[in-house]
């Protein structure tokens, strides 16, 4: 048996800056969104904590419908 | 008593659905957004035939809810084993399933979503379409995969056949398209841990992106360095245009989206001088990043289709 790693795992790149990159790209557009407080949606960028941040793990989520 | 026309169901941190709904709200439309994960801090209940959610506003009827959007779900997190925790979530899931006795059509049908995430299904559904799909091996088989390489002597690609990203909560990776180095190969067992798709490289191609909206189309031309198999690597550094695609493939995936029972997908094509390759239907990918870039109307286009549909007498998600 080979001690390499599964070909999959040798082709996954740590991409945790690229995704940063793409997540701040969103963060951007929340200070224009609205968000829910108390039921009421208002805007992001007055809402006393801010707008959400976005994590880098769910910029893929689009794929994560999975497991209904 | 609040009784929306529309139900959102999605994650809190979801920009696309803060988009939507922004135009629903615009529009005057009743909608709900129940934030999955946060389901545990309210109460929601079937009861005498009717479903209900305790607002900040009071109760929520869900009874004239004509369109559901399955956007993003995140289900809560609970302490506990994994085990624990997967069981609980399911509970969870049980009931967001049963909202089918609403008897609202969805965008997109649970089951017609979840068999769409095969792309084993989207590539044979495509080719009996009509698109051009690239050859395509899917195998752990690496004899078999040399052969697929030189029969296309060599200029092949390799990619996930499923979620491509790997997140531990402090790094992620990522499974991005790839040419495929015959070199790693070497000295590998013949069989792999895992299948993975190899597939004819399309040369000198323009990534574009086609979003089927309930039957209206939205082509966008991602353009990154022409010698990056995959654009993603580059991230913003794309340029972004609207375009104009061929009908014939908008038919095409119209056409795809019917045969699966789906309202909403994004194409994703490999485009060349005298190919317009399919490459993958993402049937919930993402598309605020594409509308930024262009102003190109989605969000209206998604909470039209959200508006304009009936109740179903078929109470199936």
């Amino acid at each position: 048996m080979t001690t390499q790693p599964c070909l999959f795992l040798a082709l996954a790149e740590r991409q945790a800056s690229k995704l940063d990159t793409v997540a701040e790209r969103y963060d951007e557009e929340r200070d224009e969104l609205l968000v829910e407080q108390d039921g009421i949606w208002i805007p992001a960028a007055t809402h006393p904590d801010g707008p959400p941040k976005t994590k880098k793990a769910d910029i893929e989520r689009g794929e994560d419908v999975k497991g209904w | 008593m609040v009784k929306p026309a529309v139900l959102v169901l999605t994650n809190e941190l979801d920009v696309g659905s803060d988009l939507v709904v922004r135009v629903l709200r615009e529009r005057q439309v009743a909608f709900l957004r129940i934030n999955t994960e946060r389901m545990t801090e309210r109460s929601f209940s079937w009861i005498g035939g009717k479903f209900s959610v305790m607002t900040p506003r009071g109760v929520m009827q869900l009874d004239d809810v004509r369109a559901v959007w399955l956007r993003q779900p995140v289900w809560p997190t609970f302490e506990g084993t994994t085990a624990e925790v997967e069981v609980l979530q399911n509970q969870w899931r049980a009931v967001v399933r049963g909202l089918a006795v609403l008897g609202a059509s969805w965008i997109n049908p649970v089951d017609a979503g979840l068999a769409a995430e095969s792309k084993i299904l989207q590539l044979a559904t495509a080719a009996r379409v009509g698109l051009d799909v690239p050859a395509t091996c899917v195998s752990n088989d690496l004899d078999l995969v040399r052969g697929f390489a030189d029969a296309y002597k060599g200029r092949v690609v390799v990619k996930a056949i499923d979620a491509p990203l790997i997140d531990d909560g402090n790094t992620s990776r990522f499974v991005f398209t790839s040419r495929l180095d015959l070199a790693m190969l070497a000295g590998r067992d013949n069989l792999e841990s895992v299948p993975m798709i190899f597939q004819e490289e399309i040369a000198d191609k323009r990534d574009v992106r086609i979003l089927v909206v309930d039957g209206e189309a939205f082509a966008f031309a991602i353009d990154a360095d022409p010698g990056e198999v995959d654009w993603r690597r580059i991230g913003r550094e794309a340029v972004i245009t609207h375009i104009a695609a061929p009908p014939d493939v908008i038919s095409k995936c119209q056409s795809f989206l019917a045969a699966l029972g789906l309202r909403y997908g994004a194409f994703d094509f490999a485009v060349s001088a005298d190919r317009y390759a399919f490459l993958e239907c993402n049937q919930n990918g993402e598309w605020g990043w594409l509308q930024r870039a262009t102003g190109a109307p989605v969000a209206e286009t998604i909470a039209s289709a959200l508006t304009r549909m009936p109740q179903t007498a078929v109470g199936r998600p």
